[in-house]
This record gives structure tokens, sequence and C-alpha cells, in this order.
């Protein structure tokens, strides 16, 4: 039977989510809640509403369909009580300039797999195909497990981005749907991981490990670490990240990948609190980091470029 | 003697960006092609002589080779010590004409004794850009030249001239044309002498030494060697260009091979010379060459040369227009070089054309397979068979917004609307369109000859000099005459908004829709509305409603185009391109559908409007333009804005090589690529002069940034920022 899924994006002609080009669809729900998430309107695995004030005409529409008074306009200053919302959307769609949105949609899998072969020639020529990210994919395991097997049957080169936070047997589960697997390492110190991202680190590094077992050597491996300030940031956590990889034959390169506030302002059209804004890790900071990974490694990569690629576009003239 | 290549290169790039901004400084913005031309001495003055006292013009093939040969007589001479090459050209004889038009503000239209104005009123009420008395915009065939010389021309001139003497005035004028060249040769070579005789640099001595042999050589002979080959095309691209603009090249690589090849096996060439004599050819002038593609029989031109073209472009980063030309049969290593030079470079050089459907296209119209490979991409969005054909090319365009706007209001003040009966009313308003094109363009071929005779490509065609006919005039062995539609996007956008908001979700009435437009969005109910018709489904997005009303649209244009004659019989072949008239045509129509506010620019060539996705994928935007393709041998580009991260990433250019690729096995025609960092662009914006260096390909050609006027700029940054 043809499971849904729930989705909140789907974003063409990617070409930073495995090799080629791609096409990446969003799902909904992860078990971690990192403070610094690009997306969090992924957390959940029902659809939410967002509203992006830049783009409220203040026109009233959404005060006049709303079953629960969430909506008020306060002379020019459209206030909303977050608490009553019940997610019905019909705000949404009554909004004229799209300020108020429904982040995730339910899908069935042939109409993602639909959606997602759009760029199929695209695939064929780059060596692309599709990638299922989040949220964490693994949260709708069997919604996933049925749009890859259907991407598979297409001919479609498949890779999953995940935290690495569920037993290895599910991972077992869907691997013979899974052409590449990406995967989070985002520090080795329990603790801070905890504090960080809400949940223990624990069977994530039992993972790590057991990636480098003899049954995963066929599955191409990439690990990334997302470089987060005050986190993560420093040259002994990579080193200590980089260390723990060094086992895996299958691990394709390992990339670093600098924090970007993007999630800020997203967490604030999700009516939660927006926190502050991290400084960007500079060019040099991840240089440094990514050196300290080098040792260990022999293939790291920085926001998409190789080291050594990276250092030659700088050096040689074409 | 170890000459300096890489030294006097950067010199005379040095130098042309001086003359960039020299030029901007003193013509203001130019919204065109750079073209190569320098500026005049100040005390510099030609009066053109003129024979329609009232508007104080003058027209036929007397005056235009007597004024020409006048101007070359008295050119100012320029000449670079550190060139390979002599000259530069500094004045557009057709813009000489001092009186202006409504429609064109380069002087680009015929003389008003040729009075076409029964046809205005039709124009005007459609947005059509006629291209009545236009010139040029077809391709010459350099061969005849390469091989005769200005003195073996000159002798074909008077030969035929004895054999029709009724034909007098226009072999005269040819006559005139070759003297002036000549002329202004020889006139060059005394300069140089000069200059060479007071040089004290020893390189650069010898070089003036050896451009004076060249040219002195050049008055009469025809070019023995690579340098003489390339100064001698330099000579006919300067002429070209003084006389009407003219701008189509060459399938470069092949026309330079044999004396590339002589040179090299005499021992009289190396490949360093040969890059640095292309790259002042290159310099001299952004003539559009086509490089790679097939021969004829389908077997691949690219040679040695045909890299060393590619390098010469990417070491004089200057304005240059090369079009790789993709076959199946590509050596994939020029490919692959061209986009990686397009990506390192990031000077919109080179372009791509995409050789199946151009040349299926093309065989549709009845042509064989050999001929549409023979059809090369020589300008913005030309194509033309060199020598043979006359294309009236990117000179013709149907405002397709303009045809709408008529439709819709006629629509609204009958009653009963709906989008299907506008789109019938918009057909019938389109077909008499595409009549009045029809008519303006038999209304040109019969007076042009007499306006503004093709005296300098007339020269270097098959047919002309021989016939003692004009090109426009049955000189030529082909007419396939170029008709292009403008406004796909707006157009389809509008159908589609109408469509999915008032028909579909029952959210607006048609009343409301009119009275928001009438309004132009201004008041706060307007403005809502607007937003409603601004997000709804776009062409480009990929299964939208936008996106059938566009394949519709195209295809509806396509064949009230193509399948018809003028009524005189020539061929029409349709195309997609806006060229940089989106501002221009935009300025008359009031408020769309599409959200588009009242005088706002139209949407560019077959591009959809920027914002078409989130996510901006040029997947998406490739599959939408490849759907509305024409298919009948002429382009709708794919016009890129290649963002700057994804170019650093390590598969940046086997990524670009693949949509390239993708594109094209698609059905797509022409891709026209820019790399711009968003903040570089943000901040030219400001302070445009600051940025002397900055090139971008606004259409079919490239423009130094800085030389645009702040709309065509913002339109630039509209694009590159929306990625």
């Amino acid at each position: 039977m043809d499971c849904t899924g729930q989705i909140f994006d789907v974003e063409r002609f990617s070409t930073v989510d495995g090799p080629g080009i791609r096409t990446v669809a969003f799902l909904k729900g992860c078990n971690l809640h990192c403070d610094w998430c690009h997306n969090p309107e992924g957390y959940q695995t029902g659809p939410q509403l967002m509203y992006d004030e830049t783009q409220c005409m203040r026109c009233g529409g959404c005060v006049q369909v709303c079953p629960r008074q969430v909506h008020r306009l306060d002379g020019d200053t459209h206030r909303m009580d977050w608490k009553r919302c019940i997610a019905c959307f019909r705000c949404a769609a009554v909004c004229p300039g799209g300020a108020l949105k429904q982040a995730g949609k339910s899908w069935t899998a042939e109409e993602l797999c639909r959606e997602l072969l759009q760029d199929l020639p695209f695939f064929q020529e780059s060596g692309g195909g599709v990638t299922l990210s989040g949220g964490e994919v693994m949260c709708q395991q069997e919604f996933a497990g049925q749009v890859l097997r259907r991407l598979h049957r297409q001919g479609v080169h498949t890779a999953i981005e995940t935290n690495l936070c569920f037993p290895i047997e599910d991972y077992r589960k869907l691997r013979p749907e899974v052409d590449l697997m990406m995967f989070d390492l985002k520090s080795t110190q329990e603790e801070a991981h905890r504090r960080y991202t809400g949940v223990s680190n624990e069977q994530i590094l039992f993972n790590v490990k057991a990636l480098s077992g003899d049954d995963w050597r066929e599955m191409p491996l990439i690990a990334r670490t997302p470089v987060v300030p005050g986190f993560n940031d420093t040259e002994e956590e990579i080193s200590a990240i980089a260390a723990r990889l060094t086992e895996h034959r299958n691990l394709l390169y390992y990339e670093l990948l600098a924090y970007h506030p993007l999630g800020i302002n997203k967490k604030a059209q999700l009516g939660k609190e927006a926190g502050k804004a991290l400084p960007i890790p500079s060019k040099e900071r991840m240089e440094t980091l990514a050196a300290a990974a080098a040792r260990y490694l022999p293939h790291v990569k920085v926001n998409g470029v190789s080291r050594q690629e990276g250092a030659l576009k700088h050096g040689v003239q074409l | 003697m170890e000459c300096n290549y890489e030294r006097r290169l950067q010199e005379l790039c040095r130098r042309k960006l001086e003359q960039t901004l020299a030029k901007k400084e003193h013509n203001g913005y130019m919204n065109e092609d750079d073209y190569g031309c320098v500026l005049p001495p100040e005390n510099f003055h030609f009066e053109p002589e003129f024979n329609d006292p009232e508007h104080h013009t003058f027209y036929g093939a007397r005056l235009w080779g007597r004024n020409f040969r006048r101007l070359m007589e008295r050119h100012p001479l320029y000449v670079d010590p550190n060139d390979a090459l002599a000259g530069r050209w500094m004045f557009i004889l057709q813009r000489l004409r001092p009186f202006t038009s409504a429609v064109s503000n380069s002087n680009m239209e015929m003389a008003p004794v040729f009075n076409y104005e029964w046809l205005k009123p039709t124009q005007e009420k459609y947005g059509i850009i006629p291209g009545i008395g236009k010139m040029h915009h077809f391709a010459p065939d350099y061969q005849i030249g390469l091989q005769l010389g200005f003195g073996g021309l000159l002798d074909k001139v008077r030969q035929y001239a004895r054999q029709y003497p009724e034909k007098a005035e226009f072999y005269q004028a040819e006559e005139d044309v070759l003297f002036g060249i000549r002329c202004w040769i020889s006139r060059t070579v005394d300069e140089i002498r000069r200059m060479e005789r007071e040089e004290t640099d020893e390189e650069l001595k010898e070089n003036l030494r050896k451009m004076a042999e060249v040219n002195e050589w050049l008055i009469d002979g025809p070019p023995r060697t690579f340098r003489e080959a390339c100064q001698f095309m330099a000579w006919v691209n300067m002429s070209n260009r003084t006389y009407n603009r003219a701008g189509a090249g060459c399938q470069l690589d092949e026309t330079l091979r044999p004396y590339y090849e002589r040179d090299c096996a005499a021992g009289i060439l190396d490949d360093a010379e040969a890059k640095f004599i292309i790259a002042c050819l290159l310099i001299n002038d952004p003539h559009y060459y086509q490089i790679g593609g097939p021969n004829p029989e389908g077997l691949d031109m690219t040679t040695p040369l045909s890299f060393l073209i590619l390098e010469a472009a990417h070491e004089t980063k200057v304005s240059v227009n090369l079009t790789i030309r993709v076959h199946d049969r590509l050596n994939p290593k020029l490919l692959r070089r061209g986009v990686e030079i397009l990506c390192a470079d990031q000077k919109g050089c080179p372009r791509f054309s995409g050789d199946n459907a151009l040349v299926s296209g093309f065989m549709r119209n009845g042509y064989t397979v050999q001929q549409a490979r023979s059809r090369i991409a020589v300008g913005c969005h030309w194509m033309s068979m060199p020598g043979l054909e006359y294309t009236l090319n990117d000179l013709i365009k149907i405002n397709l917004a303009k045809v709408f706007e008529v439709a819709f209001w006629e629509m609204m003040e009958q009653g009963a609307p709906s989008t299907e009966r506008l789109f019938a009313l918009y057909r019938h308003h389109l077909d008499l369109a595409v009549q009045c094109v029809a008519a303006g363009i038999d209304f040109h071929m019969k007076n042009q000859y007499r306006n503004a005779p093709e005296l300098m490509l007339n020269l270097f065609s098959h047919g002309p000099i021989e016939k003692g006919l004009d090109a426009s005039h049955g000189g030529m062995t082909y007419y396939n005459i170029c008709v292009d539609a403008a406004g796909l996007a707006t157009v389809a956008d509008s159908f589609a908004s109408l469509q999915q908001r008032i028909e579909q979700e029952k959210r607006l009435t048609w009343e409301a829709c009119a009275a928001a437009l009438r309004d132009n969005f201004q008041s706060s109910e307007a403005a809502l509305l607007q937003q409603l018709l601004k997000r709804a489904g776009h062409y480009g997005h990929g299964g939208t409603l936008g996106d059938e009303w566009a394949v519709r649209i195209a295809r509806d244009f396509t064949e009230r185009v193509a399948l018809h004659h003028t009524p005189d019989g020539y061929l029409m072949i349709p195309g997609f391109f806006s060229w940089a008239n989106t501002i221009m045509l935009g300025e008359n129509v009031g408020a769309t559908p599409n959200g588009r506010m009242a005088g706002k620019p139209i949407s560019h060539g077959a591009n959809p409007d920027p914002g078409f996705r989130k996510d901006g994928a040029l997947t998406a935007m490739s599959t939408a333009i490849a759907s509305v393709q024409p298919g009948y041998g002429n382009t709708a580009p794919f016009q890129v804005e290649l963002n700057p991260t994804l170019i650093c990433q390590d598969d940046a250019v086997s990524n670009v090589l693949s949509v390239i690729r993708t594109h094209f096995a698609q059905g797509g025609t022409l891709i026209n690529a820019n790399v711009i960092p968003k903040e570089e662009i943000l901040e030219a914006n400001q302070n445009p002069s600051a940025h002397p260096d900055l090139i971008v390909r606004v259409t079919g050609f490239t423009a130094y940034f800085a030389t645009l006027s702040p709309d065509f700029r913002q339109l630039v940054v509209d694009r590159v920022i929306n990625l």
C-alpha cells in the first residue's frame, strides 16, 4: 500500500547533497533539536504554520477565517497567539502575500516520486539522483523506504542524510534501497552533545563504529560536521571526530560545514524563541579545522570544496 | 627575438579598460555590445553628404558608397605598437544620419522618403519592432575576401560592372567602398612607418616593421600568412562596423586553420604568437565567432586552433563573443575547457549552441542536413549560412504582452470573460500582428536596396556582385526572415494567474482583476490582489498552469509564423528573443495579470521571470525553456545566471557541463551564461565606475556593466540576486 509522508520542501538542482545534480526532499520530524538547525520547520512530524512578518500586507483576511482567534490586527501590527493555533491552515489559504504558510504537506510515495523524477535526465547525465534529507529521514522510515524503493526501480541513484541517531538495525533495513549514506557526527562529547542537540551521542558513536564493520563495507559513506562556534569549533574536537572515522574504508570524504544563522529567522516564523545568531566561522578558521581533520583522513572538504582542490583553485590560474 | 606577448597583452587590456571608461564618460550609457570601437579625436568632424534636404539625411547606393569612402579617407588612424594588428574603428555611418524616428534612438530606420505610415498604427498597437530599414544581421563569407584580397574584390566588382552597365550606380558604390577601405589601410601604413621610425623599444620596433609589411601587402593582395589573414579580417570587421555596425563573424577555427597549419609547417609561426595574434583580433572587435561544431558531413571541426582561440579569449579577459557549437561528435575536451573558462573568468564567455535541435529544426524548412550544419551562430541569436542567406536576425519583434493587453481589454469591453475566450481573442490579434510584420518584411525587401544597400556585406556574399543585386533585393541565394516573439513569460503567467485565481479557485472576479489593472495595483485592495496574481503557478516552476500556457502560447506563435509566408512569398522563421528590448517594450504595456506593474519591463526572451521557483533550479528552467523551443532552426536562448558558490564546488565544471548537455538533449538551442557574485554586482550597481572590468552577458551580447544605464543594470541585478 502506498503510504504517505510529510514533506516540507523539495529542492531541485542541489549540488551539495551527494554526487552530481540532485533533487532533495526534506522530510518532517527530527529526534534531535539542534540549536543551530537550518530547518527548524523540520522538527515536528506534522504540518506547522509559519508567519513571515515582512510579507504581511495587514489585510486582515486571516483574522476573518481563523476559527480560534489566533490572529489579531492591532493597528498596523499583526499579533498572533500561537498557543491557540490548531494548524488548520485556513489563514494560510487566504493570505495573499504568502506571509502565512503551511510548512509540511502530505505526499504519497507515488506523488513524491513523480515530483522527484522531474530532473531524471539531469541525474542520468551528471551521475546525480535523489537525496532524502530532513528533519531526519529516519523519523519516517517506512515512507522513506517506499520512496527509495520506487526510485531504485527507475534506476535512480539514492542517498540519505541522517543524524545517525537511530538503532543500527533500522539502517540495515533501509540499506538495500540506499546507494550513499551521508551522516552527521557533531561531537564526541556526551555532555555538549546533549546540551546542544537535546540527546545523547551514545547511539551515534555506536553506529559510527558499526559502519566501519565488514557488513557495511559496500555502502559508500560521507561524514559531515556542522562547525558551530562554542560547540565543536576546536581543533581538539574536530580531531577527535576525525579519529573515529579512520577505520571506514568506505568513507568517500569528511566534510566540514560552517554554521550559518539561516534557522534563526525561521524559528521566529514558527512562533518560537529565535535565539541569537552566532558568528559565522571564518574561512581561515575552517581551514585550520580542516587541517586538523586532514591529519587523520585523506580527503577533507570544506563547504563543498576539497581541501586539496580548494588549494589548487586558489594557487593555480586556469 | 624574444617576444614578451604576455606583457604586451596586459598593456593592450589595460588600454582597453581605459577606452571603455572614456567611452562611457563621453557617450553616456550604451546598453549594447562594446563593439571594440574607440573614441575619435575631439577635433574630428565629418559631415555626410545628403540627398534629403528636408530631413537632412541620405539614402541610396550612390551616397552610401560616397559617404563611406569620404569617411574612410578621413578616418582617424590608430596604431598601438603592442598590438599585432593595426586599426580601430570609431564611427557608424548609419548613425551619422541625423534624422530620428519614433521607434529607434539610433537612426537605424528607413529614410523618411520611404513611407510606411499605413503600417505604423498596427505596429504601435501590438508593440511591433518591424525591422523595416534595418541593416546587416546576416553572415558574410570571409572566404571570398580571404581568397581575393581587397584588390581582387575590386577587380571582381569592375568585371561585373562591365557586364551590367545598367547597374553602374550599384557597382560604382561598391568601388567607392573598396577605395575607401584601401585608402584607410594605406594611410595606416604611413602611420605605422612613422611610428616605427620613432620607436626605441627593439621588440616593438620589429613588431611595427612587420605590421607595416602586412598592411602594405593587404592594400591589394590576398592574405598569405596567419597574421595577414587576421589583419585582413580585422579590416573587414572594422569596415563592416563603420558602414552599418555589422558584427557577424565566422567559423573562426576553420577560417584560420589553413594559414595556421601552413605557417607552423613553414616554421614562421608558433602557438604563442598565434594565440597572441588571435587575442589581438578579439580585442580589436567582439565579433561573433563559432568554434567547434560539425562540418557539412557531420564530422567535428575542432582542431588545436579551436583550443588556441579559447585560450586567447581566456587570456584577454575582455568582452568576447565566442560560441561553441555542441554536437554529438564534439571533442569533449573543447566543451569542458569552454566551461572551465566560463567558470574561471566569469566574463560570460563562451556561449554554447545546440546543434541537434538547430539542424533538425532548420531542415523542417526544406534544407538539407549539410546546409543546416553550415548555418552557424554569428550574433546574439543569429543563425545564418555565411554569404548565402539574408535573415534580418534579431530585428523583428512582436511584443506578445502588448497583443495580450489588446485582447484582454477588448474582452472586458465585450463581456462574458474567460481564459478560453481571451485566448481566442489573443490569437486573433496575434494574427493581425503577424500579418503586419509580414507586410513590413515585404515593404523592406522592396525598398531597402534603395534606402540603405548592404555595400559591405555584398562583397562577402555569393551573388550580389555577380548579379548586380543588393543582398536585400535578390542578390542572396536564400531568404529566411527571422521573426521573434518577446514577453512569453509575462503572457503565460498572466493567463495562468487568471485561470487559477478566477476560474479554478474563484478567489477573484474578472471585474475586480480588471479594476486592479486599471488602478496599476495602487490602492491597498489592488495591491492585495497583485500579490495573489503574482503568486499563482509560474512558467518555469514545472507542472504549473504557467508552464502549460507557455507551451500553448509558444506553439501557437510558432505555427502562426512558420507555416505562413509573407504575401510576397518570403519564409519567416520564428524565435523567442527579446534582445535588450525588455525595458523599451514594457514601457507601453499597462499592468498585466501576472502582477507586473504598468511600464515595467516584460519578461526576457524564453526565460521564466525571476522568482519562478524558490530554489531557482537551473534544471527546472532548462526544462521549461526546452519545452517552448520554436523548432525551425532559430533559437530561444536559455539565459543562465550561475551562482558563484556553485562554481567554487569540486564538481562545478561537471555539473555545468551536465546542464548544458541535458538542455541540448531536451531540444535547447542556445545557452548564454553569466557567473557573477551577488556582492560584486550589488556593489557595482552602486558604483559602476569602480568596476570597469566587470563584464556581463546582458542577452546574446556581453557588455561592460559600467556602460549600462541604471535600468539595464537593475535588470541584470534582478536576475542575479534571484538565484
